[in-house]
């Protein structure tokens, strides 16, 4: 157990100083949030609505904007790994898939958590919305979807990664799956802005509990198929 | 087997289908409450049900094809992957005709069957997608993986989208609340079931040894191509 | 008043159906027809080794 521990600290080290020198994730990601933003933001407001109204779409909106920028942005994820042949040299080597899997998410949770509560910032300016009063709460939901996004995805990324479409083709296949995951951001959101907190028995945690376990139990299973072939 | 056994399923299939018209437009009186387009019920229920059995074989051969690697389970779930995104695709255009004369609108989002079979040709479109676009290497083990996801979060989507607060089920319950009284009813629908069924296993069958031609013409190809060198 | 029976949308339905079912028929024969020729080549593949 001790020496599986170590094998997965470092693999995480390793996916962060790839992540560190490459900088890609983190650029993509901040660039299609912010890209994101400005579409929304100018949008809405040509479109002048009233207060009561943008506090019933600004979750709407914080979501389909957090979950079109990370499906477009993870596309390069495994880019480094393939060309330079790196998830066969760490096969070789004894690490489980699981473990480079599990890895993975650890830095995507990181990456994607931060870029949504940079896109809660973002938007909250954007349309003029103060979220202050729940923000810590805002931060706690982001993360725990941010985290069933990244299980998913860490997955299909590497489904993705060695098609003809490549950039294109992660949304497409993602999105549908990650339907759960999306209602349930954004009505716990909802529950949030409008009613200053979570709603008594809320299902929406156990929601994405339950898309979370799914995704990983399905990745720790087929990450390895998907990237030994 | 396959000459005798093809035409002969073909034809009682087509006999099956003929005999379900008949009920359905010259035999079961109108529904009281819908009126004639209640018609639409027995294709579309009986396309809805064929379709979850194509997503099923999907979900099966997926598996057994990532557990024994052989090639006729990733050919037929490539086949019923193909003839489930048709199906489904009937059962969207089914259910909105049904729905425009019962609610006078297209599309309900906040209907759960309905959004859930959206999602469903969704994911159904992305596993065509990717065999389609995948890198050719790959695509058995890589479209084997979105299917078995796809499947698995099927009932996590219905469940999400039932949950949503505004969620008014509208759809007709014709069955769960004893809306086919006549005896005509059943009969027109058990027919329309058993003919749609066994319509769904023909085209995926067709479309089977379609792949397994293409696959023994690839093999075929290969073998030359090894002789001449 | 809507009436009770459609008999010209059961026969259009009809011929959609054998339509299709023709069209199912021949794709049979077709790949019959082929599956036999791939394995008239195999076994002359295997012969030529």
């Amino acid at each position: 157990m001790i020496h599986w521990l170590r094998t997965f600290g470092i693999l995480v080290r390793k996916e962060w100083r790839l992540e560190w020198r490459g900088k890609e994730l983190f650029t993509l990601l901040a660039c299609n949030a912010v890209l994101f933003s400005v579409l929304v933001g100018a949008g809405v407001s040509s479109a002048v609505l009233d207060e009561r109204a943008v506090e019933k779409i600004y979750p709407m909106l914080l979501w389909v904007v957090f979950m079109l920028s990370t499906t477009t942005s993870v596309t390069r994820f495994n880019e480094q790994e393939l060309e330079g042949r790196g998830f066969e040299g760490l096969l070789l080597s004894g690490v489980s898939g699981a473990q480079m899997y599990l890895s993975k998410i650890v830095i995507m949770t990181i990456f994607f958590s931060l870029s949504f509560v940079f896109l809660a910032l973002l938007l909250s300016l954007a349309l003029d919305k103060d979220v202050s009063g729940v923000f810590g709460s805002l931060c706690c939901v982001g993360v725990g979807a941010s985290s069933a996004l990244a299980a998913l995805l860490a997955l299909l990324a590497a489904v993705a990664s060695t098609s003809k479409l490549k950039g294109i083709l992660l949304p497409i296949i993602s999105i549908p799956v990650l339907f759960p995951v999306f209602l349930g951001g954004m009505e716990m959101t909802t529950e949030l802005v409008v009613n200053g907190a979570l709603a008594d028995g809320s299902p929406w945690p156990v929601v994405l509990l339950c898309a979370a376990t799914l995704y990983v139990v399905a990745g720790i299973n087929l990450f390895e198929m998907a990237i030994r072939e | 087997m396959t000459p005798t056994l093809f035409p002969l399923i073909t034809l009682t299939t087509l006999v099956l289908l003929g005999i379900a018209q008949f009920f359905i437009f010259m035999v079961v009186p109108n529904e009281q409450v819908m009126g004639a387009v209640q018609r639409v019920f027995y294709f579309h229920v009986a396309a809805a049900l064929a379709c979850y059995a194509a997503f099923f074989v999907v979900f099966v051969a997926s598996v057994s094809y990532l557990t024994s690697r052989n090639k006729k389970h990733d050919i037929l779930s490539v086949a019923a992957g193909e003839v489930g995104f048709v199906l489904c695709t009937i059962v969207l255009i089914t259910g909105m005709i049904w729905g425009h004369s019962a609610w006078n609108t297209w599309f309900r989002w906040e209907e759960p069957r309905l959004v859930t079979f959206l999602v469903l040709w969704l994911i159904f479109l992305s596993f065509t997608v990717l065999r389609n676009f995948g890198e050719p290497t790959k695509t058995a083990v890589h479209g084997s993986i979105l299917g078995i996801l796809g499947a698995a979060s099927v009932p996590l989507v219905y469940l999400s989208i039932k949950l949503l607060p505004q969620s008014a089920r509208l759809h007709p319950e014709v069955v769960e609340h004893g809306g086919l009284r006549d005896a005509s009813y059943w009969q027109a629908f058990g027919i329309s079931v058993v003919g749609m069924l066994l319509l769904c296993a023909l085209l995926v069958w067709v479309r089977y040894r379609i792949g397994r031609a293409e696959d023994r013409a690839r093999l075929s190809a290969r073998e030359d191509m090894t002789y001449d060198a | 008043m809507t009436p009770d029976t459609f008999p010209s949308l059961f026969w259009s339905y009809t011929a959609v159906w054998a339509i299709l079912a023709v069209y199912i028929v021949t794709l049979g024969v077709r790949l019959s027809r082929l599956e036999k020729r791939f394995s008239q080549i195999e076994d002359a593949s295997d012969e030529r080794k």
